[in-house]
């Protein structure tokens, strides 16, 4: 049974100039004890759909699902009390902006202290010394003067450790972390991603890893989703993807990954990723894409079989090269 | 810290010689002087009004009667009230209480029933509440007092009959020592049955006419404050941490929501002192802002200056104090960052 089983999400906003539609179609699968990335530039609904699973939407947000399972349950027709429980428990989460995502009212300790009085009931003394302990776990020097600090007596870098300990709390069978290390200096970047890492073998949690880095995808990811304006355009076993990437979107991303890198963030692909008013008909990625024919301006494209990354493309690439799909051989 | 605190502080004088001279001119400016207005309109001889402005130094030259007052306030005197030959200061103080309390619970009915509502009105956004209160509030605080007093008494104390139209107690049943002068609390010490709930009584009306326009202010900040802070990264960590919606919204939202409000409640205490003064006088509450009306009324001057002044000193000190509270509520300012 796959710990986190979700199938063609669909996230639909509400705003206010009409319906927009962040996460279309996206499948997640994780299960204990594996790493599962999810990779695509900024705006293609990496957060959302991570949120959707969490049930941290806004009211704003309508969520359909063909399955939403966490651990056999049925996420969808859990009663948002029941789903409430969850997080934090079973499911935790962190968040790029660690500096911002602590109270600055009140101490670590107490941020932690609530996880625990809240979930496991924990009393008082009981609660003060775990969360000494889960400080020092995540790496804390001195953690019991530390569970007195403030968060804006911490740097980034401790702030997230604090974020870990949070989450970790509970002793979640699923930890999913949203650009763990986006805001934090090149060099804490690598210890936080140690720490993930090892706290998650130790823990033999699932972890989904949503990431800009393809370098760190490579290192740690079993498998590895790409996102293109909220759409899965490509899922496959992190391996295989590197080796022989199917969408013209993934293929460009590991084309512009640096060799000689001192930059390891995602590659500049020219153009942008559409957002609200701007989709083109046809393929999203049409008007960046270096393989697109008339008909991928005009015809939204089938998804392909897992043998070709279930790649969301007319014509998926195999080595490299463009398979012709069914749109061809038309004539289209 | 305290530098700071110093430096506060030392912004203060200027204001206050400000005050100090405009409400020696204003005062004066208005026909009529203590003795003429005493006397009324029988008249007296001119030897005697001479004598009697005599007297009081009213005869001295204007700039001569100006430094005089201010050579006597920076020996810490006040002067002496003509209407009742106390002290100033001594008067002040036996008032001041009064108005206090009266201030006090007015606040305490604007943040009690203010923060929620504003609080709510944020988390409903765009819901009937929501939009119920955003008017009711704008109401509240372009109400004008006398008008929106009358009103109230006229039905609820009136038509009604429910609570007492004016005074701290009713004074036939009541009577006991005021060693606080805080009328509630002489009451519970007095140990008479009855005499707190009284006092009570008495507070309700005109704490809510004063209490209102602050209620206005208090609940439209609380709404946009907390409006702000429910959009924050660490309202979402607190829900990804499986809180309920009230530990979330209450303590976490709330919390930091509060700090503008904090500020908006030290800058409005102003505003309660010039309420007071119009709610004092149309519940004939014995305190301070009364005092300051008769005081014009009958042209006593050395009252009128001294009160006014003494007012503005405690207007300054509890802007000063409200800087501390800010401390105390935001971490983040405590540890000077
Ligand atoms: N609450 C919301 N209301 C409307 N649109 C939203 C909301 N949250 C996110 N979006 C939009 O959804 C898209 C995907 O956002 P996000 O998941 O944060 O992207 P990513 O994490 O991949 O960078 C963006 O275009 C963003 O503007
Ligand atoms: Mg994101």
């Amino acid at each position: 049974m796959t710990l986190l089983d979700i199938r063609n999400l669909t996230v639909t906003f509400a705003t206010r100039r009409g319906a927009f539609t962040a996460v279309d179609g996206v499948d997640v699968a994780v299960d204990r004890n594996e790493v599962l990335a999810i990779v695509g530039e900024s705006g293609s609904g990496k957060s959302v759909a991570m949120l959707a699973a969490m049930g941290l939407l806004p009211k704003t947000a309508t969520v359909t699902a063909d399955r939403m399972n966490f651990d056999g349950l049925d996420l969808m027709a859990l009663s948002a009390d029941r789903r409430r429980r969850l997080a934090g428990k079973d499911m935790a989460m962190i968040f790029q902006e660690p500096m911002t995502s602590l109270n600055p009212c009140f101490t670590v300790g107490f941020q932690i202290g609530e996880t625990l009085s809240a979930h496991l009931g924990l009393a008082r003394k009981a609660r003060a010394a775990r969360v000494v302990e889960l400080l020092a776990e995540v790496g804390i020097p001195d953690p019991a003067r530390r569970a007195r600090a403030y968060p804006h007596q911490l740097s980034g870098g401790m702030s997230q450790r604090v974020m870990i300990a949070m989450a970790l709390a509970c002793r979640p069978k699923l930890l999913i972390a949203d650009e763990p290390t986006t805001a934090l200096d090149v060099t804490i970047q690598a210890q936080i991603l140690d720490l993930l890492l090892r706290l998650r073998r130790e823990n033999g949690m699932g972890l989904v890893l949503i990431t800009h880095d393809m370098g760190v995808v490579a290192e740690t990811a079993d498998r590895v989703i790409v996102q293109y304006a909220g759409q899965q355009v490509e899922a496959s076993p992190t391996r295989a993807l590197f080796a022989d990437p199917h969408h013209p979107y993934t293929a460009a991303l590991l084309a512009a990954l640096p060799e000689r890198a001192t930059e390891r963030r995602l590659p500049a692909i020219p153009g942008v990723v559409p957002g609200q008013f701007d989709r083109p008909a046809g393929c999203l990625f049409s008007p960046r894409c270096a393989f697109a024919f008339s008909a991928c301006h005009r015809i939204a494209p089938r998804r392909a079989g897992p043998e070709l990354g279930a790649a969301l493309c007319h014509t998926p690439l195999a080595a490299g090269v463009p398979q012709p799909g069914a749109l061809q051989e038309a004539g289209a | 810290m305290l530098a700071y605190f110093l430096r506060r502080l030392a912004l203060t004088i200027p204001t206050f010689l400000a005050l100090m001279f405009l409400t020696f001119i204003a005062i004066r400016l208005v026909p009529g002087d203590p003795v003429e207005v005493r006397v009324g309109e029988h008249g007296i001889s001119p030897e005697r009004l001479a004598f009697f402005r005599h007297e009081l130094g009213l005869d001295l030259p204007v700039w001569r009667q100006f430094l005089d007052y201010v050579w006597r306030l920076l020996h810490g005197d006040f002067g002496v009230s003509l209407a009742t030959q106390q002290k100033v200061l001594t008067e002040f103080l036996t008032l001041f209480p009064a108005t206090l309390e009266l201030s006090f619970f007015a606040m305490a009915f604007a943040v009690i029933v203010g923060v929620p509502a504003g609080a709510i009105a944020a988390v409903k956004r765009g819901s009937v509440f929501d939009q119920a209160l955003m008017t009711v509030s704008l109401f509240g605080y372009s109400m004008p007092i006398f008008w929106w007093g009358l009103l109230l008494i006229m039905f609820v104390s009136v038509r009604l009959g429910l609570l007492p139209v004016s005074g701290r107690i009713d004074l036939i049943t009541y009577y006991f020592d005021q060693p606080t002068g805080f009328m509630t609390v002489d009451a519970l010490l007095s140990d008479q049955p009855g005499a707190f709930l009284d006092a009570l009584r008495h507070l309700v009306l005109p704490a809510i006419v004063l209490g209102t326009v602050p209620l206005g202010v208090v609940a439209r900040m609380t709404r946009s404050s907390m409006l702000e802070v429910l959009g924050e990264d660490y309202v979402r960590t607190a829900r990804a941490k499986g809180l309920s919606p009230g530990r979330v919204i209450g303590v976490h939202a709330l919390r930091n929501a509060l700090l503008p409000v904090v500020t908006v409640i030290g800058l409005s205490v102003s505003g309660l002192m010039a309420g007071a003064v119009l709610t004092e006088t149309i519940f004939s509450w014995p305190g301070v802002g009364k005092w300051l009306i008769e005081s014009i009324g009958r042209r006593d001057y050395p009252a009128l200056q001294g009160g006014v002044l003494l007012v503005s000193a405690v207007v300054i000190l509890v802007n000063l104090v409200v800087d501390l509270v800010y401390g105390a509520v935001d971490p983040r300012i405590r540890h000077g960052r």
